[in-house]
């Protein structure tokens, strides 16, 4: 990035760049044309569905299948459907809309057909356009039931769909309080063959939504709502006046797969980290966890008013990728097409069904406490016990900048001066906090790969041992953040940019100024790394990015890794990572990491800004809180400094900064640093300690509780409530409001002490 | 190491814009989209929302229906939106035919739809200080004025007047009234400029004509055409002027589709205060990341001006949102990547009007999404925006604890450091303006400082400096009277140095400096000179231009701290010497000269001593001087690149055996081949990396 300073830039340089670049426009004037045709965007073809008409299957015709204390699971071979009542309330669950309220003219053909199907399907015809969906179902197929087969808690079927040859098995199970419905890889087929002179046109299967009316209601009542986890958690109410017919909310869970990235525009929203969705209506709810295959899912919601009259939330199991694959090596050339190779692997979905208790309104709260359950029995998680508020502390070590005539060590917190920020925050009263080390590794923030050993100019190995010990004898803890083994931007670690490198589905390598590592190789090299990391004396690593938030394919032969075994690879650095050091913390960390860490760093604190959106919740603080603790953005770089706070007092959330010992404008220094606006600590450490104050004030008792309650009391203004009756009530208005007897300030937050 | 991964990926965007892949920005911030501005060095830099979403407003309209139950409608093609004084908010809800009244809380006050002469395709609305609501009604062609509850007043049709021709075509699209009720109305394509009338509804006058665009193209067009050819050709107009706006203290504000001055603000004359500034200028959007071929032509639509005097535009085909303070200085500008089909709050994708109300929030109406989309200042816009007020006033050091908070808030803001600077250099802090003016990358600002600091020093050391050069000048005259009496050599002569080849060559260096033609003569045909000396002399002058660059003044030299790097400068240098030395040899040898090439590469090196023996001299002295004396560094500059450029003349005579004119001949001849050379290197880099990534691409096929 050197400014070409000599203000008499030779005019050949110039000229030679000019006629250079024409020339290399004459070379790719004749690809133009071509690639024009490439870039039409994808889209999606309805299948057309004349013959078979929509309607919902007859209820009356469904047997039982199982049951147990709780439920009881009848099915009908026929159409393919079950459903679940509750043997306490009666309230019925059925795996396609609830018939009543169905107004035939306001669902079209299509539509009619989708809403009486078990399952809705996308394929493509490889042999017609290899980037044009086929949008279908199984009744518009013609399918029919071939195989019925009870079990000992649910039944088998396997969906056969003969013009196009497709047979989809799947299985039902009833648990104790939900059902889980399965498609099993085991049988799957998405091949006929064709006798010779009948052309085959390729068919091959693309994506499936199993059951995706499962529980969907009209918005006559409006007496429900859709949850989609978005951020901390957003709703869709039903509402019977929405405007916009294409409010769609689509969402691969653990976000998008840079194995397909190229030319594909990535999603903007907040990736899915937890993989759950759910339904409320009237007095009966629904979660969802997609509990096998989740990271080839998606999770799709659609209001009632958008394609037919009904809200509706249901994961996506995606067998085939969409990817551009360039015919040159400059990537510019090229078409879009689907995957030929099916990624095939069990996709389960459990459906936890929840009915109103004790009168109380099943609300969102009620379901959060059911996915903090799942956590528990399904991850082993364990409720914190006495566990305090610490600050989370980041400090930002140092970079690396441009100098004269080499590059040179720009030191921004060295570890004497990080002892030093932490005895200046001790004075002032911020009693208990966590450290995590930024940008410690040995050339600074923005420079990968040879992470080990610290930099002299940091202080050394030696200089970190001192500060870990020093942090130890104050009863503080530090963490390295580990994070940048993800990306490698030089030859260090023995890295090969050709040979190690993360490859896409065109073989190429992703790499920008860095080069995304390959997770197998990455293991290795952080693997090593962990004795060198236990020998500074320190309590964790702070992961993130392609270890626990980012999950990629990786199509490099050396290193092949589906994204399912990636994920193994990256719980596999959580374990040992725990195991060796003691504990570990993740940013944007994703639901397989959750059973290991103690914290959770960045969390997004609000939702995508869909228009659809009508509240945002904090549904994965209520199921998070007690089990584990977690922050949003550092409080220095907020947006909106005061409304960030704010909403951290409502989530529970623990403060969180990111400071330097250096001047904020030495930052200026490194062009890798924008993103830090503000860090000089002595800007900040008022506002630390008053944060932390506030915080211990406010949360300080309730580390280890549950959240039990949560609402809207009035506009703007948002109750919390610990199980030990521990009470915030926070008010975001700009003026002040009066809640029962307490009055709460303009942008402002009162705390009620339990026991009311 | 904590980068965020969005924030990472954006970095990957910011960087290089030529990158294939497309990574969003997703969750890098509270808001969907990125603000950013730029530092003096026009560097487009990050910072946090200046504005952040507040919601949505006027999604739809609930009207009676016929059977009194209330029907939800939406806006249609919506054009303008007006906020009037008690921040009640008017809608000209185009395709509806209707005016939509709204309260602050988004909530319908009423709907105009003037029964008894139904509007048609109103395009824009504005309401008096009185409250008298005018329409632009486009498909009546006519302007409605209204009285507060919306019973009519008046009509103000077509302009009756001679200066108005046939051919001029009367579609309101917008309107504002001053003070004074003077009325002007904006019709649609005209270039005529704004219809001024008068309070009695007469035509007054055109306001505010934009002067006509003339590219190069066209004065050559003129030049060469026949008066038939040019008949055909399409009549040179000024652009028409697109929407308008008026603010507290009677500036008027013309948007246009110019390339530059899209934004005219203007007086009461029509005098435009802004001049020659080009808005929205080198702006990225995301846009453009979508359209990598044929980015799309930025289409300003209207400007919208707050208390302050601040405005904010907005680009609809770029969804840019800009923000410019009363002097047209950029203070932000935000944008994010809107989706088709995805509709976010805080986001745009069509906006056609903005407007501020009297909270400073900005609306701006979306004609895609049929709504209102409200922003609000954040605690750091709100920062800038009255540290911007106070420096207008004066108030320097009032604006200094704000600027303070902006710089606490974000130390990559430089407009920050340059308010401070400001102030200290008020105040006569010149060491802290000085420091600051650096920071800010103010060249003249940092001059200024340092010539205070200068005066300082000259005004405290006045006498001990007069005093020292008095007895400097004493010693000096009474060293000259003993030298003349006792007749000694300073240096003593040391006859074993004048055997060393070296010393003698380093001799003959300056005795080329005295003797031009002779002394390159010599290195020729007496080999008085030697590739040894010559790369000495080489590297000499490397160190002395690295140490140049280096040691010059931040007034001289004003670089930012993230590119201090020297490499370019050594490459550009290098190359170009070298290139020269080969070409001069080329030509030289097929144009009857005599050098060897030995000769021309120390010739060619020796010609560079004057620039070893003044940049030091000179990197010195520009530590010492300001901008005021930059008539005399840069003469000195100068004289140094011309005494280079005689010597290089010169050894040419001498080395080739030229005369003068066989000698510009020939320089002429040698810049003609570099510029070759390096045309067909380029060619070579560009076609030999087709050819060795085809190579590479078979390889790799080969091998899997």
């Amino acid at each position: 990035m050197r400014l070409f300073r000599s203000g008499k830039l030779p005019i050949i340089a110039v000229i030679g760049i000019l006629s250079a670049s024409m020339l290399s426009s004459f070379i790719y004037a004749n690809s133009d044309s071509t690639d024009r045709s490439a870039k039409v965007k994808s889209s999606i073809r309805i299948a057309s569905a004349s013959k078979p008409s929509g309607s919902l299957p007859d209820e009356t015709r469904f047997q039982p299948i199982a049951e147990n204390m709780r439920l009881l699971l009848k099915a009908d071979p026929t159409s393919g459907h079950f459903t679940v009542t509750s043997k306490q309330t009666g309230e019925i669950w059925r795996s396609f809309p609830n018939s009543t309220n169905w107004q035939d003219k306001l669902n079209t053909d299509a539509w009619k057909v989708h809403l009486g199907s078990p399952f809705m399907f996308r394929y493509l015809e490889f042999n017609t356009r290899k980037d044009l969906l086929i949008e279908s179902n199984f009744n518009a197929q013609g399918g029919a039931v071939t195989q019925f087969e009870t079990t000992d808690s649910g039944f088998k079927i396997r969906y056969e769909m003969p013009d196009i040859g497709f047979i989809i098995p799947v299985e039902v199970k009833l648990g104790e309080d939900f059902v889980e419905t399965k498609i099993l890889a085991d049988g799957l087929v998405d091949e006929k063959v064709y006798p010779k002179d009948q052309k085959d046109p390729k068919a091959r299967l693309a994506s499936i939504r199993l059951f995706p009316f499962l529980g969907a209601q009209t918005s006559d009542n409006e007496d429900g709502f859709l949850f989609i986890p978005d951020g901390p958690g957003a709703l869709l109410d039903f509402k019977k006046h929405r405007t916009g017919t294409q409010n769609l909310y689509s969402e691969r869970i653990y976000g998008d797969d840079w194995a397909y990235s190229n030319r594909n525009t990535m999603s903007d929203r907040n990736p899915v980290s937890l993989p759950v969705f759910g339904m409320k209506s009237n007095k009966q709810a629904v979660l969802g966890v997609v509990a096998e295959g989740e990271e080839y899912a998606n999770i799709v919601a659609a209001p009632s008013g958008s394609f037919s009259q009904y809200n509706w939330v249901t994961p996506e199991y995606q067998y085939r990728f969409k990817f551009f694959q360039p015919t040159d090596t400059k990537k510019l050339n090229g078409y879009l097409t689907y995957s030929t190779e099916i990624t095939k692997s069990d996709r389960a979905t459990r459906y936890y069904f929840i009915d109103e208790q004790n009168n109380r309104e099943i609300d969102y709260v009620t379901l959060a406490e059911r996915y903090r359950a799942h956590l528990m029995q399904e991850y082993g998680m364990k409720p914190l016990t006495n566990a305090k508020l610490k600050l989370q502390l980041h400090l930002l070590g140092g970079d690396t900048e441009d100098g004269f005539l080499w590059d040179s060590y720009l030191p921004l917190t060295t570890t004497e001066e990080a002892a030093k920020i932490v005895q200046d925050l001790l004075a002032v009263g911020v009693k208990d906090m966590k450290i995590s080390y930024l940008g410690w590794q040995n050339d600074g923030y923005s420079e990968y790969g040879g992470a080990f050993p610290v930099p002299k100019k940091l202080g050394g190995s030696d200089g970190m041992k001192k500060f870990t010990e020093y942090a130890h004898s104050k009863g503080l803890s530090v963490y390295l953040d580990a994070s940048s083994y993800t990306f490698n931007s030089g030859s260090k670690d023995g890295f090969r940019k050709s040979r190690d490198g993360l490859r896409d589905l065109g073989s190429s390598i992703i790499e920008t100024r860095d080069t995304v590592v390959s997770p197998r190789f990455m293991e290795n090299v952080f693997t090593d790394d962990l004795e060198e990391a236990k020998s500074l004396g320190i309590d964790g690593y702070l992961l993130g990015q392609g270890i626990g938030s980012v999950l990629n394919t990786d199509y490099n032969e050396d290193y092949l890794s589906t994204r399912e075994q990636s994920k193994q690879i990256q719980a596999r650095l959580f374990e040992q990572t725990k195991e060796m050091l003691g504990d570990v913390q993740v940013a944007k960390g994703n639901e397989y990491t959750l059973q290991y860490t103690s914290h959770l760093d960045n969390l997004p604190s609000t939702y995508s800004y869909d228009l659809f959106v009508d509240r945002v919740v904090p549904f994965a603080q209520i199921a998070l809180h007690g089990l584990t603790t977690y922050s949003f953005n550092y409080a220095n770089l907020s947006d909106d400094y005061r409304m960030a706070f704010l909403k951290g007092i409502e989530y529970g959330a623990v403060p969180s900064f990111v400071v330097t010992y250096a001047r904020s404008e030495e930052l200026l220094k490194s062009l890798n640093l924008q993103q830090y606006y503000s860090t000089n600590y002595r800007d900040w450490i008022q506002e630390m300690e008053s944060q932390y104050k506030k915080y211990e004030e406010a949360l300080g008792d309730v580390q280890d509780k549950f959240i039990t309650g949560h609402r809207e009391l009035m506009s703007g203004v948002y109750e919390t409530t610990y199980s030990n009756g521990k009470q915030i009530i926070v008010n975001y208005n700009n003026k002040k409001v009066t809640v029962g007897s307490h009055v709460v300030e303009a942008k402002n937050y009162i705390v009620n002490q339990g026991g009311a | 190491m904590h980068k965020h991964l969005g924030k990472w990926k954006f970095s990957l965007w910011l960087v290089c814009l030529i990158s294939l892949t497309l990574f969003p920005m997703e969750a890098i911030a509270d808001v969907p989209y990125r603000t950013f501005t730029k530092n003096s060095y026009g560097r487009t830099i990050l910072t946090q929302p200046a504005y952040s979403p507040a919601g949505v407003l006027a999604q739809e309209i609930p009207i009676a229906g016929d059977k009194g139950e209330v029907e939800y409608t939406t806006l249609q093609r919506p054009q303008d939106l007006f906020i009037a004084p008690g921040d009640d908010m008017y809608i000209a809800d185009t395709d509806n035919n209707r005016i939509v009244h709204l309260n602050e809380q988004g909530e319908l006050v009423k709907i105009i739809t003037v029964p008894e002469s139904p509007l048609k395709q109103p395009q824009g609305v504005f309401v008096a200080e009185n409250g008298d609501i005018y329409i632009a009604d486009t498909g009546n062609k006519r302007v409605v004025q209204l009285n507060i509850h919306g019973e009519w007043i008046r009509e103000i049709g077509r302009p009756e007047s001679r200066y108005v021709n046939e051919a001029f075509v009367y579609e309101p699209t917008n309107m504002v009234v001053d003070k004074r009720g003077f009325i002007y109305v904006v019709s649609k394509g005209s270039y005529n400029g704004v219809v001024q009338f008068n309070p009695e509804g007469k035509f007054d006058k055109f306001f505010g004509t934009n002067k006509t665009e003339v590219t190069p193209m066209d004065i050559i067009r003129r030049q060469f055409y026949t008066k038939e050819q040019l008949s055909r050709q399409v009549r040179l107009l000024p652009v028409s002027i697109r929407n308008i706006d008026i603010d507290e203290r009677g500036f008027i504000y013309t948007v246009s589709g110019s390339k530059t001055e899209q934004i005219k603000k203007m007086n009461i004359r029509g005098e435009n205060v802004w001049k020659d500034i080009e808005f929205n200028k080198n702006m990225r959007s995301f846009s453009d990341l979508e359209n990598k071929d044929d980015k799309l032509a930025a289409e300003i639509t209207d400007a919208s001006v707050d208390s302050n005097g601040n405005v904010a535009i907005i680009d609809k085909s770029r969804n840019i949102i800009s923000q410019y303070d009363a002097n047209g200085t950029l203070l932000f500008y935000w944008n994010g990547r809107s989706v088709v089909g995805k509709s976010l709050v805080g986001l745009t994708t069509a906006p056609v009007a903005v407007e501020t109300n009297s909270k400073g929030r900005l609306y701006i109406l979306d004609e895609a999404l049929s709504l209102i989309q409200v922003y609000e200042p954040t605690e750091f816009g709100a920062a800038v925006h009255e540290a911007y007020r106070l420096m207008q006033e004066g108030k320097y050091s009032e604006a200094e604890k704000h600027w303070d908070n902006v710089l606490k808030l974000n130390a990559h803001f430089s407009p920050a450091y340059e308010g401070l600077a400001q102030a200290a250099f008020f105040r006569g802090e010149y060491e802290r303006s000085r420091d600051l003016f650096k920071l800010a990358g103010d060249g003249e600002g940092y001059s200024d400082s340092f010539w205070q600091i200068r005066l300082q020093w000259f005004q405290a050391n006045f006498s001990t400096l007069a005093n020292s050069v008095i007895i400097a000048v004493i010693l000096l005259w009474f060293f000259a009277l003993l030298k003349k009496k006792f007749k000694f050599r300073v240096i003593p002569t040391m006859s074993g140095l004048k055997r060393q080849t070296w010393y003698q060559q380093a001799k003959h260096v300056f005795y080329t400096l005295k003797h031009p033609l002779d002394g390159f003569g010599d290195l020729r045909f007496l080999s008085k000179g030697g590739y040894t000396s010559a790369i000495i002399i080489l590297l000499l002058t490397i160190g002395t231009i690295l140490v140049k660059s280096y040691y010059t003044s931040f007034t001289f030299n004003p670089v930012p701290v993230y590119a201090k790097g020297s490499t370019s400068t050594l490459t550009i240098f290098l190359a170009t010497w070298l290139s020269w030395v080969v070409c001069n040899y080329l030509i030289g040898s097929i144009r009857q000269g005599e050098a060897r090439f030995k000769d021309v590469f120390v010739g060619s090196s020796y010609s560079l001593v004057p620039v070893v023996l003044l940049g030091l001299p000179l990197a010195a002295l520009s530590n010492i001087f300001t901008l005021s004396e930059m008539s005399i560094y840069g003469s000195i500059g100068t004289g140094m690149m011309l005494w280079c450029g005689l010597l290089f003349f010169w050894n040419i005579q001498a080395l080739q055996n030229y005369g003068v004119g066989e000698a510009v001949v020939n320089i002429l001849l040698t810049v003609l081949t570099m510029i070759i050379l390096w045309v067909v290197i380029f060619i070579l880099i560009g076609l030999s990396s087709e050819f060795f990534s085809f190579v590479y691409t078979i390889y790799q096929e080969v091998s899997m």
